[in-house]
């Protein structure tokens, strides 16, 4: 297909059409993150947005180090702190409650793996920002480990042992909700 | 920046006198301006002397210098004295006597406001005395000697001097002053918005006072020197730390660059030394 | 610990496309542990839980971003106009702030797209959250095209006789993030050249802004080792050593035992280095 690193390197070359590829190829995965992280739809598209602003304009520092999904990845992290910085009094915008419950509220078989989606998200929901980004990135933004810890700064073992530490404390905290209930 | 339609006048004053004392030549001089009322720019370099610039309501440079034998004692011009006896010059000295020169240099250019003035003898001390348009625009460089004095200035400063201090006072800037191992010790009645203002030193201390109304955001830095404040805003840390690494903040340890927002803050005020010391004190009105 | 090298194992089979098998003893180890093969089992439905469907963007988002796009595409056609202008009349270059100003009232449309530029800045709020729908289009556009004008007036500050216009041009650098390579290239000579210790320092600490110095390295350590003043021999020591790359900060520690640099700032080095938070 098509190679988004080389498109990006394009797009540094001053190929600014280049840019529309890479964006409907990112547009899905990226307003899902920005949803994960507990933003509701519409901060989360002009989050996506102002990404691609900043991928347009820091496009000359793109070096091609790592991957562009994990540079910009880097990027999203950085907008949405800026943006979290800029609006410290506005409280978190989740809407993972509200989803949760109409998902609890759907009879029939698809019950049990609509809970279990549920308890997964509340799960994810109460474990430190650090190791949810962790969990994020790699489960539902799908990076590798190579792209995480060029992301995060990080060695791989050091990798490693955060991801082992985020997933042990989502399922503590994932039986603690199935205990509850049952 | 010269050229064939500059006014140039250029000073020569020839003493002679006796050897036991050194003699001190005053000279004054008022410098009109080609366009009164306009902005001036004054651009002074003295090798050797002290300047001492004052602002005034007035539209003229009113210039007054002093020269004097930067020695001055009698034991150099009775070595000198000796030297010209012990001289291998072929000619007869007698009957005549030794002459001091003290010629004092001063060059003096105007072309359209925009003014110079140097002094470039380098046995002589030139103590410059010159009172300005308060909206004047000084670049002044001063290499050996005394101090830079600059008093109710209003329009942007930039001051360097190698060996001796640099004190303004009832200014707004926007300054930018260096030394090397003298103090520089301003005094700020407001802050120019315009351009960002500037204060290092290698060695010596930078001593600023703000008045009340003043509005800046204050960045210090000194290597081995203290920081002394006397602000109601307390110095953060604002090293923009981009990189995170393994996720911990990187930490700033010696010469990290702090900043205070005076009154909300406003242009930049950065006072830099690598070991003198920093004080910031607030003027009582 | 065998637990934690199995944990691993399925996270890397799940999150990083790990395809290697446990070991036989691994295997045998895994069997008689209940506990742990739960453990697994939680990692592998986690991972492979598909009920939730992805949120699909709005048209709005993809009307914006191409909004975006083509204003910034026209915004580079501009400013390369402009600097081709810029460059090829040295003469006319405008002699101060208040020329650069004037020349943006000029009726061309390049002036009056900067005219248009000023006065959304002038009254708008920049500092609105992007939730604001009514403005985040113009917002959007509008901060690339501020960014070309912003890297212009830098330049053009950079130039100038008095040190605290050029205080100005590197503040303005700053506001760019430095994204233009010519900009940077600018600061880099004018750090070499500068007769303003207050300007060079300047220039060093937006340095850091760079996310990598590329080839820009060599010649900042160059500078550095050829330095005859110390503040600035001293601050280039400290964005090396912050913000440089591994190599460059292995090369700058070995300089604590030679004679090239100063010896206030080889104890600066040695200083930062046994700092163990770094």
């Amino acid at each position: 297909m098509f190679d988004e690193k080389e498109l990006m390197f394009q797009v540094k070359a001053g190929q600014l059409d280049k840019l529309a590829t890479l964006f409907e190829n990112n547009k899905v995965q990226l307003l899902n993150y920005f949803i994960r992280k507990g933003n509701n739809r519409a901060l989360s598209e002009d989050l996506v947005q102002e990404t691609f602003m900043r991928v347009l304009a820091y496009r000359t520092s793109f070096s091609g180090s790592s991957t562009f999904k994990s540079w910009m990845y880097g990027i999203a992290r950085n907008t949405v702190a800026e943006h979290y910085r800029k609006n410290k009094n506005q409280a978190l915008n989740c809407d993972m409650d509200d989803e949760e419950l109409t998902n609890e509220q759907t009879l029939g078989e698809e019950f049990e793996t609509e809970q279990q989606t549920a308890f997964f998200n509340k799960s994810l929901a109460s474990i430190s920002p650090e190791d949810r980004e962790i969990i994020i990135l790699s489960r539902f933004q799908q990076l590798n480990y190579q792209e995480i810890s060029s992301l995060l700064d990080c060695n791989l073992n050091t990798l490693k042992s955060r991801m082992r530490n985020a997933v042990s404390k989502l399922q503590m905290n994932y039986q603690k909700l199935v205990g509850e209930i049952s | 920046m010269k050229n064939t339609l500059s006014l140039s006048l250029v000073f020569l004053a020839m003493l002679t006198g006796s050897m036991q004392v050194a003699n001190a030549a005053e000279k004054s001089y008022s410098l009109s301006l080609s366009k009164p009322g306009e902005p001036v720019s004054i651009d002074i370099e003295v090798y050797r002397g002290s300047i001492t610039l004052v602002g005034y309501k007035g539209d003229t440079i009113e210039i007054s210098a002093k020269t004097s034998v930067f020695s001055g004692k009698d034991k150099d011009l009775k070595k000198v004295k000796a030297k010209i006896n012990q001289s291998t010059s072929t000619r007869s000295t007698e009957g005549l006597k030794s002459v001091k020169s003290q010629s004092m240099r001063l060059e003096i250019e105007e072309r359209n406001n925009e003014v110079e003035i140097s002094s470039e003898v380098s046995n002589q001390h030139v103590d410059l005395v010159i009172k300005v348009p308060q909206r004047s625009s000084i670049d002044v460089e001063l290499y050996k000697g005394g101090d830079i004095n600059v008093d109710g200035v209003s329009g942007g400063l930039e001051l360097e001097a190698y060996q001796g201090m640099i004190i303004a006072k009832n200014i707004s800037g926007p300054i930018v002053a260096e030394t090397a191992r003298t103090d520089i010790v301003v005094s700020f009645t407001d802050f120019a918005k315009t351009n960002p203002s500037s204060l290092t030193s290698h060695m010596g201390n930078v001593d600023i006072t703000l008045a009340k109304k003043v509005a800046a955001n204050v960045n210090v830095q000194t290597y081995q020197g203290e920081i002394f404040s006397g602000l109601d805003k307390d110095f953060v840390v604002v090293d923009e730390i981009k990189k995170n690494k393994k996720g911990k903040k990187q930490k700033v340890v010696l010469g990290g660059i702090m900043q205070a927002k005076v009154n909300g803050g406003g242009q930049v005020l950065s006072l830099t030394s690598y070991s003198g010391n920093l004080y910031i004190r607030k003027a009582k009105q | 610990m065998k637990n934690q090298k199995i944990i691993d194992w399925k996270i890397a089979s799940l999150a990083n496309n790990d395809s290697s098998e446990l070991s036989e003893e691994m295997q045998s180890y895994l069997k008689g542990n209940k506990q742990l093969q739960e453990e697994l089992l939680f990692i592998e439905h986690f991972w492979t839980n598909d009920a939730e469907p992805l949120v699909m963007p709005t048209d709005k988002l993809d009307a914006n971003f191409y909004q975006m796009l083509s204003k910034a595409q026209s915004a580079q056609q501009q400013t390369d106009q402009q600097k081709n202008d810029y460059r090829s009349s040295p003469q006319d270059q405008p002699s101060s702030l208040i020329d650069i100003v004037k020349n943006w009232f000029t009726p061309t449309p390049i002036a009056q797209f900067a005219t248009l530029t000023l006065v959304f800045v002038l009254g708008f709020n920049l500092n609105q959250t992007p939730n604001d729908e009514r403005n985040s289009e113009v917002y959007s556009g509008l901060q690339q095209d501020i960014s070309s004008l912003t890297t212009v007036l830098a330049m053009s500050m950079l130039q100038k006789d008095s040190a605290s216009e050029r205080l100005s041009g590197v503040a303005y650098s700053r506001q760019t993030d430095l994204s233009n390579p010519l900009l940077v290239e600018q600061l880099i000579a004018l750090l070499a050249r500068d007769k303003s210790t207050s300007v060079r320092l300047a220039i060093i600490n937006s340095l850091g802004q760079l996310t990598s110095f590329g080839s820009s390295e060599q010649q900042l350590f160059t500078l550095l080792i050829e330095e005859e003043n110390l503040l600035v021999q001293i601050e280039l020591c400290r964005l090396l050593l912050n913000y440089g790359s591994v190599d460059i900060k292995k090369l700058l520690t070995e300089q604590v035992n030679q004679q090239q640099l100063k010896p206030e700032v080889r104890e600066f080095i040695k200083a930062q280095s046994m700092a163990s938070y770094i």
